[in-house]
């Protein structure tokens, strides 16, 4: 993960982390986990386009469009998300 | 030399059509700067050229070869400098410069520009509005891009700062074609090679500032 994605990552997902927080308290890990890689990753990428969207031009300045940026995000989301869904899925 | 094309771009708005088949040339080493009263399609103009806007219509050539709009980002030819900041707010000049630049040599190059000393240490939000616009330009224009679209680089910028910008736009025309918009006519005709206004979403050639006055940008004298 290079420098400026690696930036990009950490700016969305505090907040999606924080949220993932909240319900992990509420309703244990497994579910704040799940919210961590699923919705709360959007919830991150809106919160992001809300509050610091002019960022977006340092990202395609650099060459690396609004969409590609958002695809890393769900990628790296998701494949920190699929060794537990297995996991769960073996367990029920 | 490296040359951009831009043909028939067309952008309508619901019922307001903004840009009307306007079309624009330019080279390395040359600026054009688009005049226009507020909302007559400048920055929308720019925002197509850069890929971020999508356009009706629009035929796009670099150095002869078409390319789609969503090429231009990935492509790293076209950098753009919108109205507002687009740094992060928090971080000082000295963390930022290594996020455009991992390469050590690339950085000195920036930490040595003129005047960058001064405020190397300060975080983006204090800097004043000409340190700003000057960083930020400084950044763009030091990337590999052949082109730079400068939306308002003058605007709320004090006296001095304006002539470091100024400078600085004539040192990066050596290697790159630069187009901008400003409502600072002065300081944008003292660096400018060609201009046009947008009016009613058409090109019209300016070439002196009565022309400015004759088709209604600025008021008779």
């Amino acid at each position: 993960m290079n420098k400026i994605f690696r930036k990009y990552y950490l700016d969305v997902n505090i907040y999606n982390l924080a949220l993932s927080m909240v319900f992990g308290y509420f309703y244990g890990f497994l579910i704040g986990f799940l919210i961590f890689c699923t919705i709360g990753t959007w919830i991150g990428i809106l919160n992001f386009r809300f509050i610091k969207n002019q960022e977006y031009y340092m990202y395609q300045n650099l060459g690396i469009s609004k969409a590609k940026l958002i695809q890393k995000v769900c990628i790296i989301n998701f494949l920190i998300a699929l060794p537990f869904l297995i996991l769960l899925f073996f367990i029920k | 030399m490296n040359q951009l094309k831009v043909n028939n771009a067309r952008k309508k708005f619901s019922k307001k059509l903004v840009l009307d088949s306007v079309s624009l040339e330019i080279n390395t080493g040359e600026i054009l700067s688009i005049f226009g009263r507020n909302g007559s399609g400048k920055s929308t103009l720019l925002k197509i050229i850069f890929g971020v806007e999508t356009a009706d219509t629009i035929s796009l050539q670099l150095n002869g070869k078409s390319f789609k709009q969503k090429e231009i980002v990935p492509s790293q030819k076209i950098a753009y400098l919108p109205q507002d900041n687009f740094l992060p707010k928090n971080y000082t000049v000295r963390d930022i410069i290594p996020l455009f630049f991992p390469n050590g040599d690339d950085q000195d190059k920036i930490f040595y520009s003129k005047g960058v000393a001064k405020f190397e240490n300060t975080k983006v939000e204090n800097l004043s509005m000409g340190e700003l616009k000057y960083l930020e330009i400084l950044l763009i224009g030091n990337l590999k891009h052949d082109f730079l679209l400068l939306d308002e680089p003058f605007s709320m910028v004090e006296p001095l700062q304006k002539e470091i910008i100024k400078e600085l736009l004539l040192e990066l025309k050596k290697s790159k074609g630069i187009i901008l918009t400003d409502h600072y006519y002065d300081d944008v005709l003292s660096v400018t090679d060609k201009s046009f206004l947008l009016l009613d979403g058409r090109r019209v050639e300016i070439e002196t500032i009565s022309d400015l006055e004759k088709f209604g940008y600025l008021q008779k004298r």
